[in-house]
């Protein structure tokens, strides 16, 4: 038997392709917990106002003409090469493709947008104007559009009282869950400076997360910048390791009973250690930290999340699942693609196939459908 | 396959899993060779797959557009030839079948065979590993896919599947079985 092929019909451009979540058999909730809109200056422009207008303008500023020199992206300048908008338009900056490539491919439920900002410079002001502009535009032009996003808030971290202002703008919008917590601030996370964010954050139901990754200089707290991606990527969970020391150590927890914590994009295996490791000083040192009412891995695993991507792949794929357990964190890991960066992880391979399947149904859904579930049902009842 | 001197003669590179042949199969006519300049591609539809079809040079390749590593589109990634190299300050292109790697993770596959060389002596990975056969001459080359090769390039755990892929006359041709679906299941 012969017959003529036709060239893969192309959809709005882009090549098409087998649905590689084709076949996605049991229907289990998915929640994908790391997506990047990619905004541009002319998403940015018509809602700056003046003079931050013109100075945004000026700066030629926004990720689109980013470039790191710290460490070069060794891959498609960091993004997956499909994920490129047909007829021109960086990767994520395009809400019909992202439909396309995550949201249809893979039937996702849930997925929550994280605008990332990289580097604010500047005073308050600016900075305040730039986080509302972006959060404006995310609601605007990507939340209206699909009942299926959630939205991340964009605050000036380092001043408090500006980030709270913006925190209970949108306290009442169910379009958004959850309030980014910087990776560059300039004060420990756990600084009482901080805490009417953390305030504010727990009164509106909001999860405080933390997404690190390209910072200014990258120093993440070290001694200089690394000389490779390699070093960047793999990394990522070191700050966030200081966060939650910070946070604990300081007596957040103690002060906001209610407050969650979204580590995304940190990786997963070394929370088991940590606290470990935590316990063991706590042991011999407890009273240098008097603020401590509890062991620090209880804190830890009563206000800790942590996402998937980019996912460990030990040589022998169960120690992923061994390690979850270990740390006894198999309710609190929630699955996340980063679409549409290089390392996008996929939902249908990312997690290994000896996964028992009742971590991979929480992993894939349930987890962060209860981290998020009070900001979800506002959603429902509006 | 090769272009020169094989006129009508139809060649063929394709998967065999032993024990996985089916009964019938397709052949479907992808283009004309004079559709293919050199370095072109087209993506297919044949039985649900996608499957991509290049020509590099006077040969043509044909993959399954699905990367075993977490199932990217991965005939839309960047070919690129092998950089060979005895020791500091030599270096060269290999003028063998280059490498395509997924727009994805990077991947990187042997155009010919579907093996890949990155993480090399990793045997973890839910690699299936496939024959190669070339036709005619019913001359079977098995593919070698536990030992390191003359080169000195070792496989690591992924091989993408390889489709068959000849010229029949003036047009290009792939064939497929549509009973055979191999790797569907999910992780």
């Amino acid at each position: 038997m012969t017959v003529t092929a036709h060239e893969a019909a192309t959809e709005q451009g882009t090549v098409a392709r087998e649905r590689s979540g084709a076949g996605r058999r049991a229907r289990t909730l998915l929640v994908d917990v790391d997506v990047h809109p990619l905004f541009l200056p002319r998403d940015i422009l018509p809602r700056l106002p003046e003079p931050w207008r013109t100075r945004y303008a000026n700066e030629n500023s926004g990720r689109g003409t980013r470039v790191v020199r710290d460490y070069p992206r060794w891959r498609n300048g960091g993004f997956r090469i499909d994920a490129a908008v047909p007829g021109g338009g960086p990767a994520g900056s395009d809400l019909d493709l992202m439909r396309t490539q995550l949201l249809a491919e893979y039937d996702t439920d849930i997925a929550i947008l994280i605008p990332l900002t990289f580097g604010f410079g500047g005073p308050a002001a600016y900075k305040a104007a730039l986080c509302r502009a972006i959060n404006d535009w995310l609601a605007e032009e990507w939340l209206d559009r699909d009942p299926r996003l959630r939205g991340s808030i964009n605050v000036p971290f380092d001043s408090p009282d500006l980030a709270v202002a913006e925190i209970e703008r949108f306290a009442d919008d169910p379009r958004f869950v959850q309030v980014m917590v910087r990776g560059d601030t300039e004060s420990e996370w756990g600084d009482r400076k901080y805490w009417p964010i953390y305030r504010a954050c727990e009164a509106a139901d909001f999860v405080a997360m933390c997404h690190v990754g390209g910072e200014p200089g990258n120093r993440y707290r070290g001694s200089g910048a690394p000389s490779y991606y390699l070093e960047q990527h793999v990394w990522l969970h070191m700050p966030v390791e200081r966060l939650a020391m910070s946070l604990i150590s300081e007596g957040v927890f103690d002060e906001f009973p209610r407050l969650q914590v979204a580590l995304v994009e940190a990786c997963l295996t070394w929370s088991g250690p940590l606290q470990w490791a935590m316990d063991a000083a706590y042991a011999v040192a407890g009273n240098d930290a008097p603020r401590l009412r509890k062991l620090p891995s209880e804190y830890f695993r009563e206000h800790f999340w942590l996402s998937t991507q980019p996912i460990e792949e030990p040589d022998n794929p169960r120690h992923l699942a061994q390690s979850i357990e270990f740390a006894r964190m198999t309710d609190r890991v929630m699955f996340s693609s980063d679409y549409p960066h290089w390392d996008f992880d996929s939902p249908v391979k990312a997690l290994p196939a000896a996964m028992p399947a009742e971590m991979r149904r929480k992993i894939m859904g349930e987890n962060a459908a209860r981290l998020y579930a009070a900001r979800l049902g506002r959603g429902q009842a509006g | 396959m090769a272009l020169s001197g094989s006129g009508g003669h139809a060649v063929r590179v394709g998967p065999a899993r032993p024990g996985h042949v089916s009964g019938e199969r397709m052949k479907v006519v992808v283009g004309k060779v004079s559709d293919f300049k050199n370095g072109d591609r087209k993506i297919i539809d044949v039985n649900g797959k996608s499957i991509g079809v290049f020509r590099v040079d006077d040969e043509f390749y044909a993959l399954r557009n699905r990367c075993p590593h977490q199932f990217g589109p991965l005939c839309v990634g960047t070919l690129a030839p092998r950089a060979l190299s005895s020791g500091p300050g030599d270096m060269r292109m290999d003028s063998g079948p280059p490498l395509i790697a997924c727009p994805w993770h990077g991947w990187e596959y042997d155009l010919a065979t579907g093996q890949s060389f990155m993480g090399p002596g990793h045997g973890n990975a839910p690699a299936l590993s496939y024959d190669v056969n070339v036709l005619p001459g019913a001359e079977i080359v098995k593919g070698e896919v536990s030992q390191a090769r003359p080169d000195g390039r070792v496989p690591g755990p992924y091989v993408a599947e390889t489709i068959a892929v000849s010229v029949e006359q003036d047009y290009v041709v792939v064939e497929d079985s549509p009973t055979r679906r191999g790797n569907e299941a999910l992780a």
